[in-house]
């Protein structure tokens, strides 16, 4: 609450004319004190004291989750519970860094009786992050605006902007290991399932429709062909969130693009029945325990839709993720922009488990956003290429399977050429 | 619209000065004139800044020059409604400056303080005028008298104003 400033001031005023009449003792600069009187009288008698005034608010948000740049419509409702009518009542939304308000007031000014209502309506949009809206700013002031009240009316809410996602298709996955529920991860197992893996002795039992009929009359013997079971896996996802690993021109970062990317991959990997976790690295290890269904999605994309960049030392290099934290032999999804030393971090979790790379091509996206493209950039780029070249070929040649994903183009298709057939 | 009205106030609040100083002897006409043109001009261009005191100085600096004209023995009534004029504008140039920035204004918010003031201003002329009906037929010491009772029912009413 602010005390009734203006009392001050005129207080202070009439006071000094008081003096000044007394030391001069002149009776007429007493007069002087009338106008100000008046006011000051006015100003008490019409004032509003803070237990006359019960205000109350209430926030409708249309949707509290929203894709990235979707629109949520906020409606805030302020009640005069009080017995006494408000005539100068300011309102204001503050909201949130990154917020924006594409139509519509969070501001205004009114009048309210007792009983009476106003609504503040806007439509607010942001590219991703959880905003969290406490309380609506008000001041109330009486006819002369002599009394100024400062209320904060709570009236919680929350919108959660998450990242947009591809419907991504065709990525093959090869785990070390598998879960026991039937999924669409090939097992490297022999039993149920689609494609042909092999043919063995017929045990009693067995289905008269799987016996190899071929097998069976080259070798004299009944045989029966086996087909690879599919089964759901672990996949775990890395999202590097080093602030020396990004790039940004302008208000457009590849970290956000990898933001995208960890979506798409984490729905994708969900609906395939896997039991995914995430790792955000980069400001601090932002650990999603490993999951299955829609609620474990809801969680994954929570926590990337929190995402930030960091830039602590202890992270620079990808040396601090705790190999024990994925279950051993899983899918590993790493999603960065890859520097040199990361390379040999990438060796050594290969010799733990199977490893994917997706990686956002940073040159790309610089040469893209570039105002000028002169022979010297052009040189550049490709010295630049080769480079990124060598790098990718050696985390191939360790047996890292690498999607190099130019971050303008869709996901699907850099995925699809390069996850779709599997390689043991 | 409270913007114009502020401004008008302050317009009248200094014609009726310049009315009271004409009479007087050049130095002091001059002196006067000069402080009210700074003082008004000042005020009236603190429109385009967001110093929220300003308009409160304005109103110190218009009382100054009251009293320096009281003293001096110019026309009282001019001078008493000059400061109640500038008395109204500040009121409303520090309602006008609560209001910038909001594009919803609603409720009649506008009309109800200018409906206020107009109240509390005419009050005050009324006051102004039967003060000054007293004043010719009371000298100083129960003028002093006055201001002491005043004086009182206003540390009254503060003391009222801050009990809860």
């Amino acid at each position: 609450m602010r005390g009734p400033r203006f009392l001050s001031s005129l207080g202070t005023l009439i006071l000094l004319i008081l003096l000044v009449g007394l030391l001069l003792r002149r009776g007429e600069l007493l007069l002087l004190i009338l106008p100000l009187l008046v006011y000051l009288s006015a100003g008490i008698w019409l004032g509003t004291s803070v237990e006359e005034v019960k205000l109350t608010a209430q926030r409708k948000i249309s949707q509290r989750q929203l894709l990235s740049r979707e629109e949520a419509i906020v409606r805030v409702e302020v009640l005069n519970e009080g017995k006494r009518r408000l005539s100068e009542v300011q309102l204001l939304d503050a909201l949130p860094e990154g917020l924006t308000v594409l139509e519509g007031e969070t501001r205004l000014v009114t009048s309210l009786g007792p009983g009476e209502q106003a609504a503040l309506e806007y439509r607010v949009t942001a590219a991703r992050g959880r905003f969290e809206l406490f309380h609506l700013r008000a001041r109330v002031g009486d006819s002369l605006g002599f009394n100024l009240i400062d209320l904060e009316l709570p009236c919680p809410g929350e919108i959660l902007f998450t990242p947009r996602f591809e419907e991504l298709r065709d990525i093959a996955i090869a785990p070390r290991r598998t879960k026991v529920y039937s999924g669409v991860v090939k097992a490297r197992l022999g039993g149920t399932g689609v494609e042909f893996f092999g043919t063995r002795e017929y045990y009693q039992g067995d289905e008269f429709r799987w016996i190899d009929w071929n097998a069976t009359a080259r070798l004299g013997r009944l045989i029966t062909a086996e087909f690879e079971q599919e089964r759901v896996a672990d996949v775990g996802l890395i999202l590097d969130a080093r602030a020396r690993a990004d790039i940004t021109v302008g208000d457009e970062s590849l970290f956000e693009c990898s933001v995208q990317a960890a979506a798409s991959l984490a729905r994708y990997f969900i609906k395939g029945g896997n039991r995914v976790g995430l790792l955000i690295y980069g400001r601090y290890l932002d650990w999603t325990f490993p999951g299955y269904g829609r609620l474990q999605l809801l969680k994954l994309l929570k926590a990337l839709t929190r995402a930030e960049k960091g830039d602590k030392a202890i992270f620079e290099g990808l040396e601090n993720i705790h190999r024990r934290l994925f279950p051993a032999g899983s899918q590993i999804v790493l999603i960065s922009r890859l520097l040199e030393q990361d390379i040999e971090v990438l060796r050594r979790l290969r010799a733990m488990y199977s490893v994917i790379v997706v990686s956002p091509d940073p040159l790309e996206f610089e040469l893209a956003r570039l105002p000028v493209k002169d022979e010297t950039v052009e040189l550049a780029w490709r010295i630049g290429r080769l480079r990124r070249e060598l790098m990718l070929n050696k985390l191939r040649e360790a047996g890292v399977r690498v999607v190099d994903w130019k971050a303008s183009d869709p996901l699907k298709a850099a995925a699809r050429e390069a996850l779709s057939r599997l390689r043991r | 619209m409270s913007v114009w009205f502020a401004r008008a106030a302050l317009l009248a609040s200094g014609a009726f000065l310049v009315a009271a100083a004409i009479p007087a002897e050049a130095g002091l006409r001059w002196s006067l004139l000069g402080a009210a043109f700074v003082i008004l001009g000042l005020w009236l261009g603190s429109y385009f800044t967001r110093f929220e005191r300003l308009p409160t100085v304005g109103l110190a600096g218009m009382v100054a020059l009251a009293g320096v004209a009281v003293y001096f023995g110019l026309n009282a009534t001019f001078i008493l409604i000059a400061l109640l004029l500038a008395m109204v504008g500040w009121d409303l140039d520090l309602f006008a400056r609560r209001l910038w920035g909001f594009v919803r204004i609603e409720g009649g918010v506008v009309s109800r303080h200018l409906r206020a003031t107009a109240i509390v201003g005419l009050i005050g002329l009324g006051l102004v005028l039967l003060g000054l009906h007293v004043s010719s037929a009371v000298s100083f010491w129960p003028a002093l008298l006055l201001a002491a009772v005043s004086f009182a029912s206003l540390v009254a009413l503060l003391r009222l104003s801050a009990s809860p």
